[in-house]
């Protein structure tokens, strides 16, 4: 029953978001999220929108996220937790803002507590969108239709 | 309304929120109790700063996280005994967060720490709150670790 609805929830998602990772030029994703549970039900959301296609690395922290990404370089988005061990969102955010090889990568922020100031200084350290968790595919979605409205208006 | 039962509604709500939007369950029944359950459960704590609360302690039994587990990881291959504890934590989490949102209005500052997992039942010192919730197949309790109030 559960896979049912999954599959129709994904099939109803995939026609309403059709061309949305095209149009943001969108194609590696990576999670940035100290919890195993907290990447894979992003994943899951991106899946649930019908974008199972994208490629997804991860990492533990900003610090890990940070090693991993002058590596690979390539990264069009990176989806990172504000609460973090070794490295927390708002310096990860700071790092790539101010590193000649990453300052153009987009960033969403998911955090548990989110409040409205903390919002806003995310938004002027160069956060693309911010959401609270749990988060749910409908709100993923709004968060990437933000990041297609950017890239359209350069 | 008092500060306390503004918290105790913002975590209710915090849980359903969760529960649905995480597990697709369902808060069955909810009530207050006098304590946590004695026997041996899955125990963990988010130590917490706001004005109402100084931390919130989950204590839920090993069939309740595998419920969770089961739904999150379905059919992908996982030891449920690696990611068991990283499920609980990372579900205190966010019910933690949401009850903070949901008394954004009243809860002024606040910071949410690391959640530490254990066997155990830290802070018992001072007032507090028990809240035990039923799902469909299962059940789990909260203790609310309550600001001391002051005079």
């Amino acid at each position: 029953m559960m896979e049912e609805l999954w599959s129709l929830f994904r099939e109803l998602a995939s026609m309403k978001s059709e061309n949305l990772f095209g149009a943001a030029h969108i194609h590696k994703v990576m999670l940035v999220d100290d919890s195993y549970t907290a990447r894979v039900f992003i994943r899951t959301c991106f899946e649930m929108l019908g974008f199972g296609e994208l490629e997804f690395v991860e990492a533990r922290h900003g610090q890990d996220a940070l090693e991993q990404l002058k590596k690979i370089r390539d990264v069009d988005l990176v989806v990172s937790d504000l609460n973090m061990p070794v490295m927390d969102g708002f310096e990860l955010i700071r790092r790539i803002r101010t590193s000649p090889l990453l300052h153009d990568t987009r960033i969403i922020i998911i955090s548990s507590a989110s409040r409205e100031d903390q919002d806003t200084e995310l938004m002027k350290l160069g956060a693309a969108a911010t959401l609270k968790k749990p988060i749910s595919p409908e709100r993923l979605m709004g968060a990437l239709k933000t990041l297609k409205e950017d890239r359209e208006s350069i | 309304m008092s500060g306390e039962t503004n918290l105790i509604e913002a975590v209710t709500r915090g849980v359903s929120e969760t529960l649905e939007s995480m597990f697709f369950m369902t808060v069955t029944d909810c009530e207050l109790v006098d304590a946590l359950p004695s026997g041996k459960e899955w125990c963990f704590f988010m130590p917490l700063e706001s004005a109402f609360s100084r931390g919130v302690t989950l204590k839920l039994p090993e069939e309740c996280i595998h419920q969770m587990a089961d739904f999150l990881f379905q059919g992908q291959e996982v030891d449920l005994n690696e990611v068991a504890a990283d499920i609980a934590g990372e579900f205190l989490n966010m019910i933690c967060g949401r009850m903070m949102a949901n008394l954004a209005q009243s809860s002024g500052e606040y910071t949410l720490h690391l959640v530490e997992a254990g066997d155990f039942d830290p802070e018992t010192q001072g007032p507090y709150k028990v809240l035990k919730f039923e799902t469909d197949e299962s059940r789990f309790f909260l203790k609310l670790l309550l600001k001391q109030r002051r005079g």
